[in-house]
């Protein structure tokens, strides 16, 4: 697929919430990119929050509802639940503590890691960390966890390998990077002299509503952008 | 699964007999642990009702005499869970205590036991397990870990191997953005 991003839960919730939905439609009119999710995202970020008691994620749900309904987002299937299963147990045999190994990860997780093997779409976007990790930099897991555990983590190099076959070209970006094109395509351009700094609050209000990126990275953005 | 170890659940006890927070939290991030390194199911119950307890504790407001009658029935059940091991039955009732002792004077819209689930969940998403994990375990939103999460330096305490500039130069190329 030319321009397109398989979007996880994540990303979408931290850019409804934090306002920043307009930005997918600027960016899909702009430059003809395409932002997917997979019926289990919709199921996570539409369908259950309106069927909920609680209507504190009614807005957000009913923003991207819109979202949806006007193709500014656009749902994706794939018959992939074998793979899903596949790599669900190859991620939870990974790492291991005394010979009993963590559950780390839940469909949720690889159903979107599947779905973009299946359609090789090769750019994600996820906010949540651990998936993200896992596609990039497993060792940072393992040393993670033996920090938190105060414990020795083995890691399965073995297993570690035919998972990666499967996220190998995989391209992983989170909300705030999506904020950075935004930016310099003009998204911003409504504050006018304040564009800069209004850029810079987007991303802080990122982090905030959860996602995954540091103090450290935000500044480094706000200097070299 | 060998069930939870009957001296953490003896120190729970202890830490609620003797009125101690700090304790209580300590032992909280116990059972958390415990739940990643064993698996154990009844941790979880566990975790959200020992983090409630060491809200409890850590309150003033509880100290109120009306409250005697309630902090020492779970005294009971603690010590009670102490000895035969029965973490799914204890749990309950001292979920049903804390339920009557919150609405004593409601002051929140978020029950106890609802934003201990959501720190719970938070805390093992900080830990490394994965979001739809951890929403999982605890029956809750993941607008609702996120949204905690965010507030936290959970993010900031891991290493990114992977440069951000080279992530931005990366996408906007991708987007054809100069």
């Amino acid at each position: 697929m030319e321009k397109a991003f398989l979007c996880d839960s994540s990303s979408i919730i931290t850019l409804v919430d934090s306002c920043f939905g307009g930005l997918f439609a600027f960016l899909s009119k702009k430059y003809g990119v395409d932002f997917y999710i997979t019926p289990d995202v919709k199921k996570e970020i539409v369908d259950r929050p309106l069927s909920m008691e609680m209507k504190a994620y009614r807005m957000s749900a009913l923003r991207i509802k819109r979202m949806l309904d006007n193709e500014v987002l656009k749902e994706i299937d794939a018959d992939t639940e074998d793979m899903t299963e596949e790599l669900m147990d190859l991620a939870n045999n990974i790492f291991s503590i005394k010979g009993r190994k963590i559950h780390l990860i839940d469909p949720g997780e690889t159903d979107l890691i599947s779905v973009a093997n299946t359609l090789r779409i090769d750019r994600l976007l996820i906010d949540e960390r651990t998936t993200r990790l896992l596609i990039e930099a497993p060792f940072t897991i393992q040393k993670h966890f033996e920090e938190e555990l105060g414990v020795d983590v083995d890691f399965d190099k073995k297993v570690y390998r035919t998972f990666e076959q499967h996220v190998r070209g995989l391209s992983v970006f989170r909300s705030t990077e999506l904020l950075a094109v935004a930016y310099k395509a003009g998204y911003f351009e409504k504050f006018g002299d304040a564009s800069h700094d209004a850029f810079v609050a987007a991303l802080y209000k990122a982090k905030y509503s959860g996602c995954a990126v540091r103090f450290d990275e935000i500044e480094e953005m706000a200097r070299f952008l | 699964m060998a069930g939870i170890d009957k001296r953490l659940l003896r120190s729970i006890y202890e830490a609620f007999a003797s009125r101690n927070a700090r304790r209580m939290r300590k032992l909280n991030d116990k059972v958390l642990n415990s739940l990643i390194i064993s698996g154990e199911k009844e941790a979880i119950s566990l975790a959200i009702i020992t983090y409630a307890l060491s809200k409890i504790l850590s309150k003033r407001k509880f100290g109120d005499k009306k409250y005697n009658k309630h902090m020492d029935h779970i005294e009971q059940i603690l010590l009670k869970m102490s000895e035969n091991g029965e973490v799914s039955i204890g749990v309950g009732e001292v979920k049903k205590e804390l339920v009557e002792m919150e609405s004593k004077d409601p002051r929140y819209i978020f029950s106890l036991i609802t934003k201990s689930k959501v720190k719970m969940a938070a805390t093992l998403y900080a830990k490394g397990m994965s979001l739809s994990s951890v929403v999982k375990l605890f029956g809750i939103a993941k607008e609702e870990v996120l949204s905690y999460a965010g507030k936290t330096m959970m993010f900031d305490r891991v290493k990114e191997e992977v440069p951000v500039k080279k992530r931005v130069e990366e996408i906007l190329s991708f987007v054809g953005v100069e």
